[in-house]
């Protein structure tokens, strides 16, 4: 390893700052430190891991991803080979303010109660309303056949904190939605459901978000229903927006929607 | 004071914020004249955020049996000035109004702010005139009500509009604006007659989809997946 290096017809002193190679009128000068050698080794070698990681985190992305939105032609054993589930399945029901809560109890009706255990809802911190509408829609342990689990109210109903109220600063806006995911994310984790009802409210992004991370992860393999509000017509909501290329299956209520957006389904009006 | 025709309630509700044009447009004196002429005896607006209507003070008290603030909000604040201004009111009309009452062609007006529920007044109601707020608007129609929508031209936010007039399409409502409600009471018995009852959705689509999601039933093979219903 030189000590001194011979370049342009001076010598000068190589110091770790000098990682060059310089080729000059046939003459070349090699600077050939270990220090700067190690350097340049390390930086490779960290891109090259980053790459394969990275490759390897799209794979997983690619395979958890719903059928629909990948054209994948595999279909998922439990369509094939016509199993049918004998165990509960554990449902998430995501509420909103407004209309949401009120379109979702409606489009719940009919559901067989001893078949989704636990069934969980979950509002925002600030909706005060949803809580009662739920209990209220829930049918009365007298309705249900008497060898079943009666309950007169869901097994829980949870409460997420928004993820950004309405005229809130867009300064601290990114705190809360942090705040909002890790709440969702500790909920989920710890409720793992089969699958998460959604139709369309700010609160489902957080929720739906935490339970692909656990999808991602393969610690469950959550899927997301998602049905668009009834009342939107002609354009899809943000929310639509963002879980059209997430959600395994993909609800409007409006034919025109289906036009604009091919792979939604329309199954007519649900309330 | 017994009289033998049948009580005609109009309801009208603007929602949880204010549609002031709207309620303006339902308490000018031509508006009242048209319900009069229309049969109806009452008219009860759910008049949330907006300003109280005026009217039984300005000319329309023609066609006014009485006025009365019935509020109804949660602030105690908000009771004691509605008791207040009801007070004043009702001094004003009986002043106004008195000798004006012709019999069945007075309609009385009340108002109030809000309720937890205005089902019970819809279903009171033999003519809905709503704001174009999703809620509403399916409410009423759930009730097989006849339904007047009044667009408000003033917000931003279009896809309230959408679902009106997607409706109005079908045949379940009329849509309008605020100044063309007065035109929309003309012609009330016409277009009344011709409205579509909305039938009800089909049940049970939804627990469907996640049985056959989760697995509890085997998947359709022709599928409810992008199947196209047209009604």
């Amino acid at each position: 390893m030189p000590s001194v290096v011979h370049l342009q017809g001076r010598s000068i002193m190589p110091t770790s700052d000098n990682i060059k190679t310089y080729e000059k009128e046939g003459g070349m000068a090699i600077l050939d430190l270990q220090e700067s050698f190690a350097r340049t080794l390390a930086i490779f070698a960290a891109i090259y891991v980053l790459c394969i990681v990275s490759a390897l985190l799209a794979f997983r992305l690619y395979v958890v991803l719903p059928n629909r939105v990948t054209n994948a032609r595999v279909t998922p054993p439990s369509v094939t080979e016509q199993h049918v589930r004998t165990t509960p399945a554990a449902l998430l029901v995501v509420l909103g303010s407004g209309g949401h809560t009120k379109e979702m109890l409606t489009m719940l009706q009919g559901l067989e109660p001893l078949r989704y255990r636990p069934l969980v809802f979950v509002r925002a911190e600030s909706d005060a309303r949803s809580e009662g509408m739920v209990k209220a829609a829930l049918p009365p342990p007298s309705e249900l056949p008497s060898s079943s689990v009666s309950f007169s109210k869901p097994d829980y109903v949870l409460t997420v904190p928004r993820s950004r109220s309405v005229g809130q600063s867009w300064l601290t806006t990114p705190l809360t939605t942090l705040r909002a995911l890790a709440a969702s994310v500790a909920l989920v984790a710890r409720l793992q459901p089969d699958v998460i009802l959604c139709n369309g409210p700010g609160t489902c992004i957080p929720i739906c978000a935490a339970g692909y991370i656990l999808r991602f992860l393969g610690v469950k393999h959550v899927k997301i229903i998602f049905v668009e509000s009834f009342c939107r017509v002609t354009t899809l909501s943000l929310t639509g927006k963002l879980l059209y290329w997430a959600a395994d299956r993909f609800l409007v209520q409006w034919p025109g929607l289906r036009d604009k957006y091919p792979q939604a389904e329309y199954l007519g009006q649900l309330c | 004071m017994g009289t033998s025709t049948a009580r005609k309630l109009v309801f009208v509700t603007v929602g949880t914020t204010r549609f002031d044009a709207l309620i303006e447009a339902i308490s000018t004196p031509d508006a009242l004249e048209c319900l009069a002429v229309q049969g109806f005896t009452d008219l009860l607006i759910q008049i949330g955020a907006s300003p109280e209507p005026t009217v039984g003070t300005a000319a329309g008290s023609d066609y006014v049996r009485e006025v009365h603030d019935n509020k109804d909000t949660e602030t105690k604040k908000g009771v004691l000035e509605s008791r207040l201004t009801s007070l004043l009111r009702r001094r004003v009309a009986k002043r106004s109004t008195s000798g004006q009452i012709r019999g069945n062609e007075a309609v009385s007006v009340s108002w109030y702010r809000y309720k937890d529920s205005l089902r019970a007044d819809m279903e009171a109601a033999d003519l809905i005139i709503s704001h174009a707020g999703a809620g509403s608007v399916m409410e009423g129609l759930n009730l097989g009500k006849a339904l007047l929508v009044v667009v408000n031209t003033a917000l931003m936010d279009d896809h309230q509009q959408e679902l009106a007039h997607a409706m109005q399409k079908k045949g379940y409502l009329v849509a309008t604006e605020p100044n063309g409600v007065v035109g929309m009471l003309q012609n009330y018995d016409q277009w009344q007659r011709s409205l579509i009852l909305r039938p009800s959705p089909t049940p049970g689509l939804i627990p469907a989809l996640l049985d056959q999601e989760m697995g509890f039933s085997s998947p359709d093979p022709v599928g409810t997946r992008g199947r196209y219903h047209e009604k």
